[in-house]
């Protein structure tokens, strides 16, 4: 298997995401998700790996729309992808024609031109009736549709830019809607920002909807450890330098990157280029991607983040810098060390604080006893060498 | 491969791919796996999207050439896949345009599958309608193929493009699975890292490293045999010509283009053609690249670049901020940002940080635009001035044609000669050396020390080549060196003792022990070098025992100081030779002179030897000054603070200053040194102080058998005999005697006693601790006080609990059991119990008077007896003769 941090990988080299995708298959029994984690993490692949093995009666749709810039296109494309996938239902096309004859559209070179005038209006509709159709093609069957968007922030940012934030906020809740009135359709929604971005922007002119609320939250994270280490070892035994204790050197690095996909694949790569891999090789590659490489991964955008939007500047660096030193740390013992550096007593703005980094992906918390601790290891590594803090051991 | 190769220096999409197979180094892991990749996604649904990233002239674009070409002859991908190359001039605003430049390239390939009339109805459309309709061609016509897309200055071309259109493009790529990408860039810009970008972390970086000395030699060789200059290419595979190349090095600072150029000049005809397309190439492609790149600088950085284009080797930070007249703190920020930004690279030279330019044909560039009209280039003028000596540039100038345009470099490069400049080539030798570090080099910087060795010939190189050649344990090779460096003519006496004394070294590790003396001798005469090196060797001539011979050598020595530091060392030396010979009043006397010298750190081992002299000769208050003095210094090892503090701690204690001792003896006790007499010491002296010597709360601390455990993890075989002769039953005794008198619940002393006991067996001093238990038994007889027979009863099943790990106790714990049921019941008849000679052994443990509480200095010596008496029992036990009443 080769290195391939960044690019599409073939279904069967998408590795130790099954349980997750089978987990995913069963909340879309009752309701469409909301898939939120950090940038090259792995919420692509896990899209990729549905698509080309989607359970019994399934059918999925995958679609990145980065490149929809208008709600027009948005409704084109969900025509255009529906009309493509259930080709085969006549019902369907009949119900999709429908929506053609109904305002005269015409399609040219697969978009949807819409008359003038009348496109605030018509591209709900069309979005409504390419629904309708589907699910009026599907009804008599045991068959369900999900639409598999990716980079939806990015759209709906793209939206908001050229057509304006309230054609944005109309499209969110037209989601929304759509999510709750279809029984046999379901979505996934993901992006390489948080969806979180793009409604404090929205929220800032007015808008008040909760277009998240009826979705399943789900996390990708990184693989399982036994996970981690199968793709290490794949893809160690994929350089062509000597291989001793590969197995070793696999768990070694996985659990240096923290079960990471992307960084497995990224560190591998740099081994290529190093000739050798051993653990010594390994550490000292690692080392020398956060010290050197480390705008390859933007980790100083860790930092800079902190600074530009976070109010509390002061505190959010007290509270990181302290977890990453002791790896986890309770909510009162966090409490306490802010107390001892500042004048500081504010216990609920420190929970806020906290659940903020949480949802920035600095942090989570353990399952069992609520602990904070940084939510990927490279992170928490690269942060302690960046501000001079004792790195954790490896 | 071609007779007469054209290596196009300004454009490898020019030249032919085998020729620029022929010349590649160092890259081909790479290149192998960028094309495996490629292959990988022609073939299967894997696609990858990999980017090249290095500055002008690093081989990019070659790289991609010899992509396309291996790509091209793989038959198992052939008809799989379509190309599209996009120059680095070739950028475009929109995603649009960029799709109507890739269909514009796949129809000058492919003219058959993409027609220029579908092209044609697209222009005029709506740009939304054009994109969408000219995606749908391009996926239609690609079909089940991959779009193989290299595309030059990807940077440049993302910065020409919008957020949204970078998002249409890869909205493209992500949602058809059809594109491989292979993208050069010179620098990684936001676009492509940031993580606000959609193209952070898409693309698979690769960083093109520069030429190492070996590659761009190998390359420059590889270049003179396709052009069939065979004398070069052998002369390039001498060390004079590996040295040749190592001197150019700085100047091309690994840049293949350079090294391309630069082979130029080394071939005779090719220079006459050179100097005006060479110069033409810089005006044109280079110039507007670097002024556009100093424009992103702020002042300050632009000037300092300029200062590095100016200098022609790497500038040490003090001397870069003298001449711009600004402090080093700001130098030094601004350079590590210039640094991260790729203009500069860092080197060090000894402890200094020295900066050159990362991209030596900015440094080009800089010198055209400075250029007055029609001088030569001092870049090109320096290379020649490298390259040849002023005899090989005479013989060129002579048979240079009539207007020749390279004559002005040559003769440029003479009137440097004439001039009396220094020797550049020499130069750039001896920064190379500076950068070389002798102790850490491998064996690649072996080499080129070697070479540059050979090239320099002068002692500076060959001393430090000795050096190196010592750190690799070549002795015969140090000897050679070395010899070079005292043979030489040398007004640098310090340079010929040196060399003297690396010979010294090499021949005692070859064992030539007669010759190495002969030298040792020979050094010690010469008045001029250095005192410390006279010193080393008049210490390894005489040997360790001889203090004497060493006392009276060091006069002269001490004569021939010059200055305070080495007067001290001298004194030190003597000191040590005094206290060896067991004279330590003159030891007294020397040291206190060093002291009054006051020179740092010899100040603190003065102190700490005098201390130790003081004690000897009685005078305890000087001795506690002095170590005192000695502690609040600091900074000594972990092994002279122990030493110290357990001087000092006797001290106290001997004056009865019991707190100040504890206090020395616990830090000593704290230090560990592992296995180790002067750690054990420390360890049993705080035990006894801990064992005997009340608190405030008049009570015995509970540390004392943690203290005495450690005491035994820490002796080692020496130590061990020692105090096997010193009888350390008394030493048990008193452990027993510290556990059973302080407050602690014995139970809670059980885990520190288990591994005493584990420390005993493995010293062999079990037996000494059941005799110690006995000789204690007359402790526990009946006081009447309240719990004192549970008390028995918790000491006898710990050491009942004991004697099953260990079985040298059984016979102890046995006459023990005895001993506690006649205390408690007052029946003799109980002693019937024991056989005759354990009874004997009991009865004469409790006849003994009544003992104070033991200190260190009222061992008892009894328990001897009994443990002779126990090894009597014990053997009795063993041979079933004991005699039961």
């Amino acid at each position: 298997m080769k290195a391939n941090p960044g690019g599409q990988l073939a279904a069967n080299q998408i590795i130790g995401r099954d349980q997750l995708i089978v987990r995913i298959w069963q909340i879309l029994e009752s309701k469409s998700i909301y898939i939120n984690d950090l940038r090259r993490i792995g919420k692509t692949h896990v899209f990729e790996k549905m698509i080309a093995n989607p359970p019994l009666r399934w059918i999925a749709v995958k679609r990145d729309l980065e490149s929809c810039h208008s709600a027009q296109e948005f409704s084109a494309q969900v025509y255009r992808d529906a009309a493509q996938v259930l080709s085969g239902k006549e019902s369907l096309k009949r119900g999709l024609d429908s929506v053609l004859a109904m305002f005269s559209g015409a399609e040219i070179g697969g978009v949807l031109r819409l008359p003038e005038g009348g496109e605030a209006v018509h591209w709900k509709i069309v979005l409504r009736r390419s629904f309708d159709a589907i699910q009026a093609s599907i009804a008599e069957s045991d068959d369900r549709v999900v639409f598999l968007w990716d980079e939806v922030p990015y759209m709906l940012d793209n939206i908001a830019t050229r057509r304006g934030n309230a054609e944005a906020m109309e499209l969110f809740d037209a989601l929304r809607d759509l999510s709750q009135s279809y029984s046999k359709i379901r979505m996934i929604l993901t992006g390489s920002i948080g969806l979180h971005h793009v409604l404090q922007q929205l929220r800032a002119d007015g808008y008040h909807g909760s277009p998240l609320n009826h979705l399943q939250r789900v996390r990708v994270g990184p693989l399982t450890p036994e996970y981690g280490a199968e793709l290490a070892t794949l893809l160690l035994a994929g350089l062509q330098w000597p291989k001793k204790n590969i197995e070793e050197c696999a768990k070694h690095l996985c659990s240096a990157v923290g079960n990471v996909p992307h960084y497995i694949h990224m560190i591998s790569q740099h081994l290529h280029d190093a000739k050798a891999f051993d653990r010594a090789t390994i550490d000292r590659v690692i080392r020398n991607v956060l010290l050197n490489h480390s705008d390859e991964l933007d980790l100083p955008h860790y930092q800079n983040r902190i600074r530009k939007y976070y109010e509390r500047t002061d505190l959010a660096l007290i509270v990181l810098d302290n977890i990453a030193v002791a790896g986890t740390l309770p909510f009162e013992e966090i409490f306490n060390q802010i107390c001892a550096r500042l004048a500081f007593d504010d216990e609920e703005l420190l929970r806020g604080l906290l659940k903020r980094l949480c949802d920035d992906h600095y942090l989570e918390r353990d399952d069992a006893s609520g602990d904070y601790r940084f939510y990927l290891a490279l992170i928490r590594r690269w942060w302690c060498l960046s501000r001079s803090l004792t790195e954790p051991a490896s | 491969m071609s007779n007469a190769a054209f290596i196009s220096r300004f454009s490898p999409q020019r030249s032919s791919p085998e020729d620029l197979e022929a010349i590649l180094v160092q890259r081909e892991p790479l290149l192998r796996d960028c094309v495996e990749k490629v292959s990988n996604s022609i073939l299967t649904a894997n696609k990858h999207q990999q980017l090249l990233v290095g500055p002008r002239g690093a081989g990019k674009t070659h790289l991609l050439t010899l992509i396309q070409h291996r790509i091209g002859k793989n038959k198992k991908l052939k008809n799989r896949y379509y190309l599209a190359w996009l120059g680095e001039d070739d950028l475009s605003t929109s995603f649009l345009r960029l799709l109507v430049r890739i269909y514009q390239h796949l129809q000058q390939r492919y003219p058959e599958v993409f027609d220029g009339t579908a092209l044609a109805q697209i222009f005029g459309l709506d740009a939304e309608i054009a994109r969408a309709k000219l995606q749908q061609l391009l996926v239609e016509r690609i079909g089940s193929k991959t779009l193989v897309l290299l595309i030059e200055n990807l940077d440049a071309q993302l910065k020409q493009m919008s957020e949204a259109e970078q998002r249409n493009w890869r909205g493209f790529v992500q949602n058809h699975r059809i594109v491989a990408t292979v993208a050069s860039a010179q620098r990684l810009t936001d676009e492509l890292t940031g993580q606000q970008h959609c193209f952070h972390g898409f693309y698979q970086v690769r960083h093109l490293m520069p030429l190492q000395v070996d590659d761009a030699r190998a390359m420059l060789e590889k270049l003179a045999v396709l052009r069939q200059d065979l004398p070069l290419a052998e002369f390039l595979a001498t060390s004079r010509g590996r040295a040749r190349v190592q001197a150019i090095h700085h100047l091309a600072g690994g840049n293949p283009r350079l090294y391309v150029i630069l082979s130029e000049f080394l071939n005779r005809e090719g220079l006459e053609s050179l100097v005006q397309p060479f110069e033409q190439m810089v005006d044109t492609q280079l110039t507007a690249y670097y002024q556009e790149r100093m424009r992103w600088l702020s002042p300050q950085q632009q000037e300092i670049v300029q200062l590095l284009c100016r200098h022609r080797l790497p500038m040490a930070v003090k001397d870069i901020a003298a001449q711009l007249f600004n402090s080093q703190q700001t130098i030094s920020s601004q350079l590590k940002l210039l640094k991260d930004l790729g203009y500069v690279a860092p080197h060090s030279v000894g402890r200094e940080s020295h900066y050159e330019l990362a991209e030596p044909l900015m440094r080009l560039t800089w010198q055209v635009k400075q250029n007055e009209a029609g001088k030569p280039l001092a870049l090109l003028v320096d290379l020649l001035r490298i390259w040849f000596d002023c005899s090989e540039l005479s013989d060129r100038l002579t048979v240079l044609p009539t207007g020749s345009q390279i004559a002005p470099y040559v003769t440029e490069a003479l009137a440097a000669f004439e001039r009396g400049e220094p020797n550049l080539r020499d130069e750039m030798h001896l920064f190379s050396l500076g950068l070389i570090d002798a102790e850490l080099c491998d064996e690649s910087e072996l080499a080129q020390l070697q070479d540059i060795a050979e090239e320099l010939n002068q002692p500076k190189a060959w001393m430090k080549l000795a050096s190196a050649m010592a750190h690799h344990d070549r002795h015969d090779e140090v000897i050679d060196c070395a010899t070079k460096v005292i043979d030489a003519e040398l007004d640098d006496e310090e340079l010929r003792a040196n060399g003297f004394w690396q010979r010294i070294v090499a021949l005692r590790n070859l064992d030539r022990n007669v010759e190495a003396r002969a030298d040792a001798a020979q050094l010690q005469t010469m008045r001029s070098t250095s005192i410390f090196t006279r010193l080393l060797a008049l210490v390894l001539d005489a040997g360790s025992e001889k203090s004497d011979t060493i006392i009276s050598g060091l006069e002269p020595l001490l004569a021939d100081a010059k200055s305070k530091q080495e007067r001290s060392v001298v004194l030190m030396c003597r000191a040590q030779q005094y206290i060896n010979n067991g004279n330590y009043s003159s030891a007294v006397c020397d040291l206190s002179e060093v002291l009054e010298i006051r020179v740092t750190p010899l100040h603190v081992y003065a102190l700490k030897l005098r201390a130790k002299c003081l004690v000897i000769l009685g005078d305890f208050t000087g001795s506690e000054s002095d170590a005192t003095a000695a502690l609040a210094v600091g900074g000594m090892s972990k092994r002279d603070e122990v030493a110290l503090r357990a001087l000092r701690g006797q001290i106290y204690q001997s004056t009865q200053r019991t707190d100040e001792a504890l206090a020395d003896f616990q830090i000593a006790d704290s230090l560990d040194l592992g296995k180790n007499p002067l750690s054990a010491e420390s360890s049993l002296r705080y035990f006894f102080v801990l064992a005997t010597e009340l608190d405030e709360n008049g009570r015995l601390s509970s540390l004392a058998p943690s203290a005495f455990h450690r005491f035994l993890s820490r002796l080692d075989s020496e130590s061990k005999a020692k105090y096997e002769k010193k009888d350390i039953s008394g030493a048990l005794g008193t452990l027993l005697f510290s556990i059973v008198e302080n407050q602690s619940p014995i139970d809670q002393l059980a885990l520190v006693i288990r591994k005493i006991g584990v420390e005993l067996a493995i010293l062999g001093w079990i037996n000494h601790l059941g005799s110690a238990l006995i000789h204690q038994l007359r402790e526990w007889q009946p006081k009447s006080y309240k719990g004192e027979k549970l008390k028995r009863r918790a000491w006898l099943t710990l050491w009942q609990s004991m004697a099953q790990t260990h079985v040298e106790l059984e016979i102890p714990v046995r006459i023990m059991q005895t001993a506690f049921a006649l205390f408690d019941s007052g029946d003799e008849r109980v002693l019937l119990g024991l056989p005759l000679e354990e009874r004997e052994i009991l009865c004469q443990a409790l006849a003994e008077r009544e003992a104070k509480p033991v200190t260190q200095k009222k061992l008892v010596k009894k328990p001897k007896v009994i443990v002779e008496k126990l090894g009597r029992a014990v053997r009795q036990a063993n041979t079933g003769k004991i005699a039961k009443n």
